[in-house]
């Protein structure tokens, strides 16, 4: 495809406009701190300090998916605040290409808002100065990927801001609390536990928890690339349904 | 060359463009004009890929707009009614991302070109502030300026002057005639008449959702009837005598709307006592007699039977 030298600028754009909403950084940064270092030091007191690290990568997702998800609004208020989605769709750039654009750029920032937090994590775990920091980094995008898609995908049918939010919390409800972040999957009725294990953060937190233990990453890693792929593949055909012409 | 052909848009039951066939010429300025829901904006997007006509074709530089709209995309830059600049950007940075996606040039002329047409509508101190804290009018220009500073092969510019003040409008004009001095094909939709007149080499008239004359103002002022005007107001909730006006071979139509009534006529000037003095013994009560020459406005009229208000 000859734009795909044009990916890059949509990318660019999206990082942009994420960087203007220094209020926006702020809370999300606050928001990972008060996780991070309030309620999870105040468990690690409680229980034990393993109990620290052992939710400490959940925080970082959970900013991960604050961000995805605000590459969805921003995509909503495009189209019915901003009214920009027609101005976008007179840009000589193919509709997939567009699209693959958007979610690229939608995961550049996911990546971006949790950075810190991932240093953090990584000089926990003892990895910061490792080449296993960079796994640490692929978790946390192969996970955006896939929130990225569905939250696009809200957005395309979302008609007010209100059904995006509340859509939007019963997914972040789900993929926190119906998740590995604070417990084990044992612990969770019997009933429950598919959900558990079919869940993306559940897979993102093994991954990060193999990191703890310095074992491989390479199949929790394998399968969260799975629903990431079909969620990030929902969110560029909502799209493309959305954008078409 | 733009080709419009039996093109149409259809949004649930409404008919928002109808059967419009017209062509454009290149290099030309086309100016088209009518009231605000007239389907001038449904135009220019189904020309700019963002709508599917529901009927017809359109065709830009010989190129199906549904069929390769990528390669349309890449001829055409609009400038919207209501300005699409990202709020949160500054002027600078929501033209040299425009640039970047819609042209090949290099940082060094990317960014000349964005001083210049900055500088040009007297933005160049403000290019850092955020476009969402500008007024309407610097908005306006930062929405305009895309085009400006893009110089596509089709510029089009939806209500270029809206929001602007009298010399704004006048620079806007003359930026817009340069453009096509280099070569771009223009359409400029309006609903302005001195913007249509003074802008454009030809005018092509919309009135819901359809073409209704097309022509060079000149022209189009040249084939309304008679070349002259006369505007009557009479007395309110008075039958007007149409025929008694029609008598006269110097009379080519007669209109009214409300207690406006419109005559079409030649030779006004001699005419114009016997008028008066025909309507007032059948009765008719005149507050006001206005004899000038066929504007614009009268064109609109004289082909839509109401005023471009």
């Amino acid at each position: 495809m000859s734009s795909v030298h044009l990916i890059p600028r949509v990318i660019e754009r999206d990082v942009k406009i994420l960087f203007s909403d220094t209020f926006l950084i702020g809370i999300m940064f606050a928001n990972f701190c008060i996780d991070l270092f309030v309620t999870a030091a105040t468990f690690g007191n409680l229980i034990g300090s393993s109990y620290f690290l052992r939710i400490a990568p959940g925080s970082n997702l959970i900013t991960a998916m604050v961000a995805a998800f605000q590459s969805g609004r921003d995509i909503w208020r495009e189209k019915y605040i901003k009214d920009l989605a027609s101005y976008l769709l007179t840009l000589p750039i193919p509709r997939k290409v567009f699209a693959l654009s958007r979610i690229t750029g939608g995961v550049a920032r996911s990546v971006i808002a949790t950075f810190p937090g991932t240093l953090v994590i990584s000089y926990l775990y003892g990895i910061l100065f490792s080449p296993r920091l960079v796994e640490a980094f692929v978790i946390v995008a192969v996970f955006s990927l896939g929130i990225v898609g569905l939250s696009i995908a809200v957005s395309a049918f979302a008609s007010t801001i209100e059904v995006f939010a509340t859509v939007r919390s019963a997914i972040q409800l789900y993929l926190s609390f119906l998740s590995t972040i604070f417990y084990d999957v044992s612990l969770f009725p019997v009933i429950v536990q598919p959900i558990v294990q079919t869940n993306p953060m559940t897979w993102a937190m093994q991954a990060f928890r193999a990191l703890q233990s310095q074992g491989s990453t390479l199949y929790p890693i394998s399968v969260l690339v799975g629903p990431s792929l079909a969620f990030a593949l929902l969110g560029a055909v909502c799209y493309l349904w959305y954008t078409r012409l | 060359m733009i080709g419009f052909d039996k093109a149409g848009k259809r949004f649930g039951t409404l008919d928002a463009v109808k059967e419009f066939s017209m062509t454009i010429q290149d290099e030309e300025i086309l100016g088209l004009l009518g009231p605000n829901g007239a389907g001038k904006t449904t135009l220019m997007l189904m020309m700019g890929t963002v709508y599917r006509p529901t009927s017809g074709k359109i065709s830009v530089n010989g190129l199906d707009v549904v069929q390769h709209p990528n390669d349309v995309r890449k001829m055409i830059g609009i400038a919207f009614q209501d300005p699409r600049v990202d709020g949160i950007l500054g002027a600078f940075d929501v033209l040299n991302w425009h640039l970047k996606m819609t042209t090949n040039l290099d940082k060094v002329e990317r960014e000349d070109r964005v001083e210049k047409v900055l500088r040009a509508v007297d933005l160049w101190d403000a290019r850092n502030k955020r476009t969402w804290l500008m007024s309407g009018g610097m908005r306006k220009k930062v929405e305009d300026c895309k085009v400006l500073a893009q110089r596509p092969k089709i510029a089009v510019f939806d209500e270029p002057t809206a929001f602007l003040d009298v010399p704004s409008r006048l620079l806007m004009w003359k930026m817009i005639r340069e453009l096509r001095d280099e070569g771009s094909t223009v359409i400029v939709a309006t609903n302005m008449m001195d913007e249509a007149e003074r802008l454009s080499d030809r005018v092509a008239i919309v009135n819901l959702g359809k073409l209704v004359a097309i022509d060079a103002p000149e022209q189009l002022k040249g084939k309304t009837k008679g070349g002259e005007v006369l505007e009557l107001t009479v007395g309110n909730g008075q039958e007007f005598p149409r025929e008694c006006l029609t008598q006269f071979s110097e009379v080519q139509d007669v209109s009214q709307e409300n207690n406006k009534v419109t005559v079409y006529l030649s030779g006004g000037r001699l005419l114009l006592p016997k008028i008066v003095e025909t309507l007032t013994n059948r009765g008719v009560k005149i507050d006001s007699v206005h004899l000038k020459e066929v504007t614009l406005e009268d064109v609109f009229l004289n082909y839509t039977g109401h005023r471009l208000e």
